[in-house]
């Protein structure tokens, strides 16, 4: 039990750090028959295919076939198995969420930070090494000294990530803007003033870019706190960000939600 | 899972040594954290990650405690109703229940 025990989480490790999806499905609860086996556990790939064992073979097929579908979130579920009732708890084990934070500069330093509390790995691109550089961002799983147009060739974008673009001028937003929204990341937003976003904008469709994907731009980037500071800046730019991955775009404060005084 | 999680827990049985891993597998209520989240118990009572603090988490970890003691993984319910958590200001009204493995 100990051994496979090692080795599923020998394995789950070897897939986290390979940024791959697998799920667990456990054994939580059962007849007292089965007590030395409460926590074996399967490792459930996204095709289906599952490895390891759940006190026996038939047991393990029909955990997996009582798994609630669609299989998205942590669920914990009971079925009947040869006049006994067991419990499994399936879990959801994504890879940690991506942020790519273009821009080396001072708005960048806070956001890396809080973005790297609420467990994103970040990547941090900058043209210039005072900027690109691991002292300036010691939270960033990854700093690279490249330049942005350079950048897309060795970064994904897609799927989940969140793009921040906060570059030190115009002519590189444009530039990161162009690589990033052929990938429809999850969040992508651009730093700017009204005029300088509007100019960017317009350039760009200008230039016949779809509109529709433009209009997904969170430009200029992050929430109206009436942030002021770096530090403040990089909170509003959090905020909007936890909003977009929880699918809400409801920005008010709680107080109004809950009471509703006259 | 959290990687640091994970790296910690594979040091854990690389060396042969015991932790208990809780996990939230249901919520019922108003509670701080969602089924999935996580916290690992060492045997000193040592703990990393949350599973929302306060007394239930206090509660969590001494149940983890007992698992780790008694070498057998378990589940448990831990409720926030309670006057202590009202006393704690922790009034979220809600149950968790949680799957301590032990490793």
């Amino acid at each position: 039990m100990r051994q496979q025990t090692a080795e599923s989480y020998h394995k789950l490790l070897q897939l986290a750090e390979q940024g791959r999806t697998v799920n667990t499905l456990s054994l939580v609860s059962g007849p007292p028959k089965v007590a030395g086996h409460l926590g074996q556990m399967l490792l459930v790939f996204p095709d289906g295919s599952a490895d390891g064992v759940i006190v026996d073979g038939e047991l393990t097929r029909a955990a997996l076939a009582h798994v609630p579908r669609p299989a998205v979130k942590p669920a914990l579920f009971a079925f009947d198995h040869g006049g006994d009732t067991y419990r499994c708890f399936f879990d959801i084990a994504a890879p940690k969420r991506q942020a790519v934070v273009f821009g080396g500069g001072h708005i960048s330093q806070p956001l890396v930070a809080i973005l790297a509390l609420m467990d994103f790995r970040v990547t941090v691109v900058d043209d210039r090494p005072d900027f690109a550089n691991r002292a300036r961002f010691p939270q960033a799983t990854t700093v690279l000294c490249t330049a942005f147009a350079k950048a897309g060739e060795q970064l994904d974008l897609g799927g989940a990530s969140a793009v921040l673009i906060l570059t030190r001028g115009h002519r590189y937003d444009i530039e990161c803007l162009k690589m990033a929204l052929p990938f429809t990341p999850r969040y992508l937003g651009m730093i700017g003033s009204r005029r300088r976003v509007t100019a960017i904008m317009d350039t760009l469709l200008a230039e016949g870019e779809d509109p529709q994907r433009l209009r997904a731009v969170r430009t200029p980037v992050g929430l109206d706190i009436s942030a002021q500071t770096p530090a403040e800046i990089a909170v509003s730019i959090a905020a909007e960000l936890v909003a977009a991955y929880h699918g809400g775009a409801q920005y008010r404060p709680l107080s109004e939600k809950v009471f509703r005084h006259g | 899972m959290d990687d640091q999680l994970l790296r910690m827990i594979n040091q854990i049985l690389a060396k042969g040594e015991t932790a208990a891993l809780v996990t939230i597998i249901a919520t019922r209520g108003s509670t701080p954290r969602k089924a999935g989240t996580k916290m690992l118990v060492l045997p000193q009572g040592e703990i990393h990650g949350t599973v929302g603090g306060g007394c239930i988490e206090a509660d969590i970890r001494r149940a983890a405690l007992q698992a780790i003691a008694d070498g057998e993984s378990t589940t448990g319910t831990f409720t926030l109703l309670g006057d202590t958590a009202a006393d704690e200001g922790m009034v979220c009204g809600g149950i968790v229940e949680v799957f301590i493995r032990v490793l």
